[in-house]
C-alpha cells in the first residue's frame, strides 16, 4: 500500500511475539484501503430499489418525509440509473417495476409516489425479497445493485426471524444484491436492521426524527456513487488450531485454511480497519508463524482489484511475550472497537430487560479496557452503564446503539487522508 | 479421550463449520453440552449427527428459536433416524459452484435465491382453516411454535371483512379485522412483540 490512490491491504498486530509454551492471545489489525476516485471520471450507474414501509404507524409526517425523500432521490437519479419502488404493510406492492430514469419515467413515479397512503401491519420480509427481485431482474455487470429499505416498525408479519433474515441479507450480497436499512423514530428494531445491513454489506442509519429522512436518503445516495470497490473481501491465512473472533459484526467464515471477511462495498479513499482476536496455541517445534492476507474487489470497471500482504510472529518464552510492548496505538484503535461491539452486547441485554446484567456486562469491559481509553471515553460509557442499571428510553437505546455501530465500523476513521 | 470422541477442532473439521459456530449452538442450546475434562471438551460422534441436522433444518429457513425445539425433542437415535429418512435436500443455493461470470446474467441467481425462498414462505401460508403442516415436521408431527400468517381467501366478496390470523404458538392464535385502527395496530404489534417473548421461552 505504497499510494493511497490505489487498493491494497495490510496488516498489524498488537504485539510480533507468540508463546511457545501456552496459549497467546494476538490482536490482528487489518486495513484495507480502498481506491481514490478521479475527479472527473463518471459516477457508476445505480440499480435501486427504494422499499418503504408504509404500516398504519407511518401515517401523518413520517410517511410525508418519506415520500419527499423517494422524490428526492430520483431527482438525483440519470437515464444511466434504474430504479424499482416497493411499498408494504401486511400486504406487498411492487408500484413501480424496475425501469430506466427518463423524464418521462420520472414525472410518473413521482406520481405513484405521491399516492402511497398508509395501511396495517408491518411486512418487512416480504417488501424486502420484493424490492431485492426487481433489482435481481435489472443488474447488469457494471451496476451497484442496492435495496433501501426504511421502516420504522417491527416486523411482525411473513418472515420476522433477526437471523433469517440477515441470512437473506447475506446470501443476496453474495449474488451482488448489497442492502442498505433506515431506521425512523423510536419503534423499530434497531439489531435487526443493523444485521440486514451489515450482513447486506450496506449501511445502517438511524433516523430520529423523519425531517431528516432526505437529509440521510442523500447522504446515502453519496455513498453509493463514490463506491470505487465493489464486494471487497480479504481471505488471511490461518491455521486451523487458531481460534479467532472478528470483532465489528463483519460476516467472516472459515474455509479450508483461511479466514474469509466480507467488507462489502468501500467508498474512494476509505481505510477500514477490522479487527480479529487470535487465540494462539502454545508450540515449541515452531519458530516463527507466518500470516498471509489478500484482498479482492471489483472495480468500477468491473475490473480485479488485488492487494496482498503478510505479518509474521516470532514464537518465544512467556517472559519474552509479556516483556514486548504493545503498540499503544492500535491497542486504542482496536479498544474503541471492542468496547462499541460489547456495548452493543449489552444494549441487547437491557431491550431484554436484564438490565444488571446488562451493567455488569458493560463495566466490566470498561476495565479491561481502562489503559488504552481517554478519561472522557471511561466517563461516556460509565454514564452508559449507568443508565443500563437504570433502564433507557427507546430514544436513548437507539442513539446508543447507534454510536456504537458507527465506532465499531469505524465510520469516521481518523486515519483517513 | 475415548476412540469415539473428538475435540472441538477436529469435530469442526469433520462437519465442516467453525468452532465458533459449534460454541455459539451450545451457548444458544441447539446442542448438548459435551463432557469437560480439564481444560478440553470432547465431543461424541453423535454431535456430526446433530450438527448435520441443524444444517439442514437451516436451510429450510427455520429460525433458531424452532430449530432448539426440535433438536431438544430428539435422542440421538432419534437425529440419526431423521437424517436416515429424509434424504440430503437438494443442493442449495449458496452451494452450487459458482457458474462462470461472464456467461450467468447478473442477478440471476439472486432471483432463483428470492423465488425460492418467496415459494418456502408460502408453504406456511395457506387458505382458509387448514393449515399445511410444516416440512421439518411431516415426518415425525412435533409441536412448533411458529408464527405463520393466513392469508384470507384471495375473492371476498365485497361484504365480507377481511381477518388476518396469526400463530402465536401451537393452539394460540390472534385474529385481526384489517385495517385496523392506527392507535390500535400499534398496541396490536406490541402484544405481538411481547407474546413472542413470552412463548419463546
Amino acid at each position: 500500500m505504497t499510494c493511497n490512490l490505489s487498493f491494497g491491504v495490510r496488516v498489524n498486530a498488537d504485539k510480533k511475539f507468540i508463546s511457545k509454551t501456552r496459549q497467546t492471545e494476538r490482536i490482528l489489525e487489518v486495513r484495507v484501503q480502498a481506491p481514490r476516485a478521479h475527479e472527473q471520471e463518471k459516477r457508476p450507474p445505480l440499480n435501486l430499489a427504494i422499499v418503504l414501509d408504509r404500516s398504519g404507524s407511518m401515517q401523518g409526517m413520517k410517511l410525508e418525509y418519506v415520500k419527499k425523500a423517494a422524490s428526492h432521490v430520483l431527482d438525483q437519479l440519470t437515464e444511466q440509473d434504474q430504479v424499482a419502488l416497493v411499498v408494504y404493510d401486511d400486504h406487498i406492492q411492487v408500484i413501480a417495476n424496475s425501469m430506466k430514469v427518463t423524464h418521462g419515467n420520472r414525472v410518473e413515479m413521482k406520481r405513484l409516489i405521491s399516492e402511497i397512503t398508509s395501511g396495517s401491519m408491518t411486512n418487512l420480509g416480504e417488501g424486502y425479497l420484493s424490492g431485492c427481485r426487481e433489482i435481481a431482474a435489472s443488474a447488469r455487470q457494471e451496476t451497484i445493485n442496492r435495496t433501501l429499505l426504511l421502516t420504522d416498525g417491527l416486523a411482525n408479519v411473513g418472515i420476522t426471524d433477526e437471523e433469517v433474515l440477515a441470512k437473506h441479507a447475506l446470501e443476496l450480497y453474495n449474488e451482488s444484491i448489497s442492502t442498505s436499512t433506515f431506521g425512523v423514530g423510536n419503534d423499530f428494531n434497531e439489531h435487526l436492521l443493523e444485521a440486514m445491513a451489515s450482513r447486506g454489506g450496506g449501511n445502517f442509519y438511524y433516523i430520529a426524527t423523519p425531517d431528516r429522512i432526505p437529509e440521510i436518503f442523500l447522504q446515502e445516495f453519496n455513498n453509493l456513487v463514490g463506491i470505487t470497490a465493489r464486494k471487497v473481501e480479504v481471505r488471511l491465512d490461518l491455521p486451523p488450531n487458531v481460534e479467532w473472533k472478528v470483532l465489528g459484526g463483519w460476516p467472516a467464515e472459515y474455509k479450508e485454511g483461511r479466514l474469509h471477511l466480507s467488507v462489502g462495498d468501500m467508498l474512494t479513499g476509505k481505510l477500514q480497519d477490522i479487527y480479529i482476536k487470535l487465540q494462539v496455541p502454545g508450540d515449541d517445534k515452531t519458530e516463527e508463524l507466518a500470516l498471509n492476507a489478500k484482498a479482492f474487489g471489483q472495480g468500477k470497471d468491473s475490473e480485479v482489484l488485488e492487494g496482498q500482504a503478510m505479518i509474521g510472529f516470532q514464537c518465544t518464552t512467556q517472559e519474552e511475550v509479556e516483556a514486548a510492548l504493545p503498540d499503544q496505538e492500535l491497542m486504542q484503535r482496536f479498544g474503541e472497537v471492542e468496547l462499541a461491539d460489547e456495548a452493543t452486547e449489552a444494549l441487547k441485554l437491557e431491550r431484554k430487560g436484564e438490565r444488571e446484567e446488562a451493567e455488569r456486562w458493560m463495566r466490566a469491559s470498561i476495565d479491561r479496557h481502562r489503559r488504552h481509553m481517554s478519561a472522557s471515553q471511561v466517563h461516556q460509557y460509565e454514564d452508559l452503564s449507568s443508565s443500563m442499571a437504570a433502564g433507557m428510553s427507546e430514544e436513548e437505546r437507539k442513539r446508543a446503539h447507534w454510536d456504537s455501530y458507527n465506532l465499531k465500523r469505524r465510520k469516521e476513521n481518523p486515519e483517513e487522508k | 479421550m475415548t476412540a469415539e470422541e473428538l475435540l472441538i477442532h477436529k469435530l469442526a473439521e469433520r462437519a465442516s463449520v467453525s468452532v465458533r459456530t459449534i460454541r455459539y449452538y451450545i451457548e444458544e442450546g441447539l446442542l448438548p453440552q459435551p463432557r469437560y475434562e480439564g481444560r478440553y471438551s470432547y465431543y461424541t460422534l453423535a454431535f456430526l449427527d446433530r450438527l448435520e441436522l441443524i444444517r439442514r433444518l437451516k436451510d429450510t429457513y427455520l429460525p433458531l428459536s424452532e430449530i432448539r425445539e426440535i433438536m431438544n425433542s430428539l435422542t440421538d437415535q432419534e437425529v440419526r433416524r431423521r437424517l436416515l429418512q429424509s434424504p440430503s435436500p437438494s443442493p442449495k443455493f449458496s452451494k452450487q459452484p459458482p457458474a462462470p461470470q461472464a456467461k450467468t446474467k447478473p442477478g440471476t441467481r439472486a432471483l432463483e435465491y428470492i423465488d425460492r425462498v418467496m415459494d418456502e414462505q408460502n408453504i406456511y401460508r395457506t387458505k382458509g382453516t387448514k393449515e399445511k403442516s410444516l416440512p421439518a415436521a411431516e415426518h415425525e408431527p412435533h409441536p412448533l411454535f411458529r408464527t405463520a400468517i393466513v392469508q384470507p381467501a384471495p375473492t371476498p366478496t365485497p361484504a365480507e371483512e377481511t381477518w388476518q390470523r396469526i400463530q402465536l404458538a401451537p393452539g394460540v392464535e390472534l385474529h385481526l379485522r384489517s385495517p385496523l385502527d392506527r392507535t390500535i395496530e400499534k398496541q396490536v404489534q406490541q402484544m405481538i412483540y411481547l407474546a413472542r417473548q413470552i412463548f419463546h421461552k
